[in-house]
């Protein structure tokens, strides 16, 4: 009988969460090429790009969260998840899935939520200190901004412009590059995978202060100092075209062939 | 408020590789932003002081001190955003300067037979700008504690030590090697990302 109790009370404790809980289901209609803006605080959030003149958001909203705002502006949305008091509280996260057009530019700005991006082909700009960030699909342009969370890029079609910088959040990126793209990728100590086709063209510049680069296209990397681990790997894939700069202070670098 | 496309387009404008459409874009932002006005005067000036430096560096000594003026001048007590965009500006102005620099150092080195410690004079004559930015931005920090999450706090302290630590070990090797200069790049990336972490977490703290 005691363990019943017990078993009753904890399932009734898990379920105030829930309880806490809102739903959140908002619908406006933007055009197709819309700046979607869009800033959190923590929890998640999922962009997928669809064909529809419009942008919907559906989830849930934590008891911290005041309300979600949506501001529209000369044919923008401004989408602002807002908390209470101005103050952090438990349960100030949102968990939302947000459809957009798929030519919508997207600029994401959070302090600790996970952001992803799916088949958006516009440009998409993400802020973030501590949540991790992934985009897939067909995005023209891709700058990404982080601090401590990881940042994974796998592009479906061929980019023009990629910005990526992290303190100890590890790079992943895997696609391929327009003929005059500029890639530039940063990190202190977070690892580094770039991965490109091998009918590429591109000039690459890569240096690390004290990691380790490891190049799959056969170049190596030389020392750049006596005093210092430092080390640079200069080559060109194919002829001159994209430029794809990589810096670390100590995380590895690893340029690879995509299949 | 959107952020300010100053600090995201200063490697574009350093390497002279920014768009016409952004060109565009940032000459009608200017309009509208004193703060972007001016920096883009500043910015407009060392551009041109890169481009009639001699073959031996002249580095432009004269600049700093009127960009550390404007730090405190650009401080409102009033309004709490009003105070970060200023710092925020700020700080870009310093980015922006810094990076300017460093490509100077880099793309335009001094003869052999010049003293190879310019380039690192010029770095230890930034030193107190960057260190009253700094500051500042470390005082907004601390005001945005209560609305971050105790691990967020955590995370963002975490990092600001690791680039502090970084920081020491390349300032070491320039110590020692003052003129390596993929070292005084990496140095003032370390430098500036610093800043940005600080300005990125008050300012979206803020914003929320």
């Amino acid at each position: 009988m005691k363990r019943a109790l017990i078993s009753l009370l904890l399932a009734t404790l898990a379920l105030f969460p829930a309880l806490a809980e809102r739903p959140v289901d908002i619908t406006r209609p933007v055009s197709a090429t819309a700046e979607i803006s869009f800033s959190s605080l923590t929890g998640s959030v999922e962009f997928t790009g669809w064909e529809r003149p419009e942008v919907q958001i559906k989830g849930t909203i934590g008891e911290g969260v005041e309300d979600v705002k949506v501001i529209e502006s000369g044919g923008d949305l401004n989408i602002q998840v807002k908390v209470e008091n101005s103050r952090h509280t438990r349960d100030a996260g949102a968990h939302l899935k947000i459809a957009v057009p798929r030519g919508a530019q997207l600029r994401v700005e959070s302090v600790a939520s996970d952001v992803r991006v799916k088949d958006v082909s516009g440009r998409v700009e993400v802020e973030a200190v501590s949540g991790d960030v992934t985009l897939l699909g067909k995005p023209q342009e891709a700058e990404v901004q982080a601090v401590s969370g990881s940042v994974k890029i796998a592009a479906g079609a061929e980019l023009s412009k990629i910005r990526i910088e992290t303190v100890s959040g590890d790079i992943d990126f895997e696609g391929a590059l327009t003929k005059d793209a500029r890639a530039r990728a940063h990190s202190v100590s977070g690892d580094i995978r770039w991965a490109v086709p091998a009918a590429t063209n591109a000039r690459f510049e890569v240096f690390t202060f004290s990691g380790d680069i490891q190049n799959n296209f056969g170049v190596q990397a030389e020392r750049t100092d006596n005093h210092i681990p430092s080390k640079k790997l200069e080559f060109t894939l194919g002829k001159d075209g994209a430029t794809v700069r990589i810096e670390s202070f100590s995380g590895t670098v690893r340029i690879e062939k995509t299949n | 408020m959107n952020r300010c496309p100053f600090l995201d387009w200063a490697d574009d404008a350093v390497d002279g590789v920014l768009s016409e459409a952004r060109a565009a874009e940032f000459a009608a932002h200017t309009k509208t932003c004193p703060d972007c006005r001016q920096a883009a005067v500043e910015l407009k000036r060392l551009i041109e002081a890169a481009q009639s430096l001699p073959p031996a560096l002249t580095p432009p000594h004269d600049l700093w001190p009127a960009i550390a003026d404007r730090l405190p001048r650009r401080v409102a007590p009033s309004r709490t955003w009003t105070r970060w965009l200023g710092l925020a500006a700020a700080a870009a102005v310093l980015v922006i300067t810094t990076a300017v620099l460093t490509a100077l150092l880099v793309k335009n080195p001094p003869p052999e037979n010049q003293n190879t410690n310019q380039a690192f004079n010029l770095l230890l004559a930034s030193d107190n700008d960057y260190q009253r930015a700094e500051a500042e931005l470390t005082r907004v920090f601390e005001k945005c504690r209560p609305r971050l999450a105790p691990e967020t706090i955590q995370t963002v302290e975490r990092n600001l030590k690791l680039i502090d630590r970084s920081l020491a070990e390349t300032r070491s090797a320039l110590e020692r090697d003052p003129a390596s200069r993929n070292v005084l790049e990496t140095y003032q990336k370390l430098r500036r990302k610093k800043l940005e972490v600080l300005e990125t977490t008050a300012r979206l703290s803020e914003k929320i």
